[in-house]
């Protein structure tokens, strides 16, 4: 499927270097009209992946990013009184399906457990988004795809995606990639030389040790690609590497003074 | 002695005195000491191995030992505390790099100091050669330390020994386990023992020896006088006497500078005066035997997280009664902080009356647009319009039990801010539990202490089913006692909570989370048994979330807690608000 895609709409994507099978699954995913839940921390390159998918298959993507106040109407749509009349208007979900787009749900374990509901129909064998206001039934086509994303390291035990959600989805688990792969992502996502991205993702290395230890969240693949961006522009890599890797990873100044001390040994 | 040769020495101590003094408090300020750069290097030291290491004060230099990192108290070669701080990363940094080529005495026989650091300078080249590969960011700091002690000694024989500071030396591997204690040595500690009046850090050791007392001996000693009352110091041979128990240990302190604190037994006497010292990571290996007691007790597994496997009915956990009821301190102190409590109140409040909103209601507080834009629509295109356009709000039960698990420990008796941790802690449960009754959320408050697992003490301030006015008038009486043997606890808890029929259980832990017990439950057997008892809650369906007002806390609460499952608060004070917060995450 992939070698039948037209050369241009390839070069018009995004980078993206996989990491596995992640591009068959998609592709396969598609071909069988299932819906995708891609997995793992924050800054692993899931956002990254749909937007280069879309490009890939050629499909027009609407991203939605999930938040605990949206309401399934926030997503289907909503009557709005304009004058003496209403007017419907179409939300992203609705949108997306009648034009048979793909549909990014960034965070759907943030929203609230109703909203996550009025997908269920969508994603199963009927494929059909019933919009009770209307009194409509949306028949999606061939082309519409629902891709959706959560974090479950993230506030584990408050936040979590109902087991009966879950199995609706075909599921794919995305984490930091082997030191190799990541040393070219970086290289091709910033350009910056090897050497410069090895350092890095050894660095990297160190901090993730740091993972069941204490921080909640860690270096991921974006932070290190920020770091190598102002290295590339000329920023020093210590002060680089301290100002995209360390200090939004925390605030407490111990920790902060310890992260400092490994990428003054590590640069 | 002539006058002149009088005045001339009183004359030179004087000024020599001054000089040393002048010397030393320079050094002070010039210094970098352990205890300011902990937390720093404990952190450090997990980045680079990836293990969970433990930092402890070295005698002198220092070295590795399975998961710790032994480091020199202070350091004050260097010119200023930031340079001085650096050797500090240096240490940790060259510890990290011999621990991953795993560089020390294989085995646990004894070698000499010189031997260990003509072993570890040995060694040194070709730690240093990986170390400038591995970590290319340590080559100014590596060669001003190296130019500092090279350069400074050069040309005298004593050079390779001065370098010992930078190579630390070789030590015995991690678990040289002591022998089991037999069943009819171990100490029973069924007791309470009168807490010491007085207690003085010694200086630190890094390996220990077990002695078994000679109880016979002890019992056979006849009194003796001696006549010479200069006040000496021996090893010790695991004979001791019985003493007056009189508090004396200032007036003996200088004298006990010299006691070399590595010999170790256990006893049950009370002790009156403590000349304490802390030992990590030393794999604790004692094991006491089993106690036969009268109380009702419960049974419970621990996890050996060695062995992969429950030990089964390991610990012995005694419910006790419920302390004695004393109304005037909940009433006074609730009075006291009425505008803490309204403020509490008022956040469970908010959470609850945004949970209760119940939409599409004939009548209500507020008008619900999308049932009002909906009707208006309906009626302009003729069909009937519903009429119920309001939201509602109403009080209604919340689906959760709630039982907080308080850590009544020894340690709980430490000051933080000027204010002792068990007071805090107890004050805000108070607090919150006074919030919780009047919000009507079903609750449990319980304490746990305990002296080995024969000993697990678990008590029950505030039972599910009690009213909450009996349940405050016992927190006046709340002293602390024991050590922190938490899964024993977290197990019984579970047991009470599984009998609750809500659709959401929570135990709250609130604890300095640092795993300790007498026998064995320490380091990385207590962590791996706390993790294995929360494991345990989640297959039940009971949530766990741990509060921790211990700084140091952050060692130990990641490893066994979930990120988002718990919080380390910087001071106590923050615990009302932190527990307020806790429930709004907790229901929403």
């Amino acid at each position: 499927m992939g070698e039948s895609q037209p050369v241009d709409r390839l070069a018009a994507a995004p980078f993206y270097r996989p990491t596995g099978k992640e591009v068959e699954v998609f592709e396969h995913a598609v071909l069988n009209r299932l819906p995708l839940l891609l997995k793992g921390p924050t800054g692993t390159g899931k956002s990254r992946f749909v937007e280069y998918m879309a490009a890939r298959l050629g499909r027009s993507l609407v991203t939605v990013s999930c938040h605990e106040e949206m309401s399934a109407v926030d997503l289907v749509g909503r009557y709005l009184v304009q004058g003496d009349s209403t007017v419907w208007m179409d939300g992203p979900l609705s949108r997306a399906v009648r034009q048979g787009a793909m549909i990014y749900l960034d965070e759907l374990a943030e929203a609230r457990p109703d909203t996550i509901v009025a997908l269920h129909s969508l994603t199963d064998h009927r494929r059909t988004l019933f919009i009770d206001r209307r009194d409509e039934a949306l028949k999606a086509p061939d082309s519409f795809v629902l891709v959706a994303s959560y974090n479950p390291g993230y506030q584990r035990g408050f936040k979590e995606i109902k087991p009966s959600t879950k199995q609706r989805f075909v599921g794919m688990t995305f984490g930091y990639p082997a030191p190799d792969v990541e040393v070219e992502i970086i290289c091709g996502e910033t350009g910056v030389d090897a050497k410069c991205a090895t350092r890095l993702v050894k660095l990297a290395g160190k901090i993730r040790n740091l993972t069941e230890l204490g921080l909640a969240e860690t270096a991921s693949t974006r932070l290190l690609a920020d770091a190598a961006n102002l290295i590339r522009t000329g920023l020093p890599p210590r002060l680089a590497a301290e100002v995209a890797i360390a200090e939004p990873l925390t605030d407490d100044g111990d920790t902060l003074a310890a992260l400092r001390d490994v990428i003054a040994l590590m640069l | 002695m002539d006058v002149a040769e009088k005045l001339f020495s009183v004359g030179y101590r004087a000024v020599s005195r001054v000089w040393r003094r002048a010397r030393a408090k320079d050094a002070e300020a010039r210094a970098a000491t352990l205890v300011s750069l902990e937390a720093r290097l404990l952190i450090l030291a997990r980045a680079l191995t990836g293990a969970p290491i433990e930092i402890e004060a070295a005698e002198a230099e220092g070295g590795w030992r399975g998961l710790v990192f032994s480091l020199p108290a202070s350091y004050a070669e260097r010119s200023n505390p930031a340079a001085n701080a650096e050797f500090y990363v240096f240490r940790v940094c060259y510890l990290a790099v011999q621990r991953s080529l795993n560089l020390n005495w294989p085995d646990g026989r004894s070698h000499t100091l010189s031997e260990a650091r003509r072993q570890a300078a040995g060694a040194a080249p070709f730690v240093v050669a990986q170390m400038r590969l591995r970590y290319p960011g340590i080559a100014p700091t590596l060669d001003a330390l190296v130019a500092a002690y090279f350069q400074a000694t050069v040309g005298s024989a004593a050079s390779l020994d001065d370098a010992y500071f930078l190579w630390g030396k070789w030590m015995p591997p991690a678990d040289a386990v002591p022998a089991a204690v037999d069943e009819a040595d171990a100490p029973r500690l069924a007791t309470g023992h009168p807490s010491p009046v007085t207690e003085i850090e010694a200086p630190p050791k890094e390996t220990i020896m077990h002695v078994k007392a000679d109880r016979r001996a002890i019992e056979e000693y006849t009194l003796n006088h001696s006549f010479e009352k200069v006040e000496t110091i021996e090893d010790f041979t695991g004979l001791w006497r019985d003493l007056d128990g009189a508090d004396n240990l200032e007036q003996e302190f200088d004298a006990l500078g010299e006691a070399d604190l590595r010999h170790v037994t256990r006893v049950e006497d009370p002790a009156h005066s403590v000349y304490q010292m802390s030992l990590r990571g030393s794999g604790g290996g004692l094991r006491v035997g089993e106690c036969v007691t009268d109380a009702p007790f419960l049974a419970y597994d621990e996890w050996d997280f060695r062995a992969r496997q429950y030990r089964t009915a390991y610990c012995r956990v005694y419910p006790l009664p419920p302390p004695a009821e004393d109304h005037a301190y909940a009433r006074a102190f609730l009075a006291r902080n009425a505008p803490a409590l309204r403020q509490i109140e008022r956040r469970l409040l908010a959470v609850r009356t945004r949970l209760e909103e119940v939409r599409r209601r004939p009548d209500g507080d507020d008008p619900d647009l999308d049932a009002m834009i909906e009707a208006v629509s309906a009626r302009r295109a003729g069909r009937p319009a519903g009429e119920n356009i309001y939201v509602q709000r109403r009080r209604r039960q919340a689906d959760l039990a709630i039982l907080i698990l308080m850590d009544l420990s020894l340690s709980t008796d430490a000051y933080t801010g000027g204010e002792r941790v068990l007071d805090v802690e107890r004050q805000s449960v108070l607090l919150f539990g006074e919030a919780l009754d009047r919000a009507g959320v079903r609750f449990q408050v319980d304490g746990f202490a305990s002296r080995t697992r024969n000993n697990c003490h678990y008590v029950t301030i505030k039972g599910f089913a009690e009213a909450w006015t009996h349940g405050k008038a016992r927190f006046g009486a709340l002293s602390p006692n024991g050590y922190t043997r938490i899964g024993p606890a977290i197990r019984h808890a579970q047991m009470l909570l599984k009998r609750e029929s809500a659709g959401r259980r929570w135990i709250l832990l609130i604890s300095d989370a640092k795993p300790t017990d007498y026998d064995q439950y320490e380091g990385q057997y207590g962590v791996c048994d706390v993790r294995q008892a929360i494991r345990e809650s989640k297959r039940l369906g009971i949530d766990v979330f741990g509060l921790a007002v211990d700084a140091t806390a952050r060692d130990y609460l990641p490893q066994m807690l979930a990120s988002g499952r718990f919080r380390i608060l910087p001071r106590v004070a923050a615990l009302p608000s932190a527990l307020a917060e806790f429930f709004e995450r907790m229901v929403t």
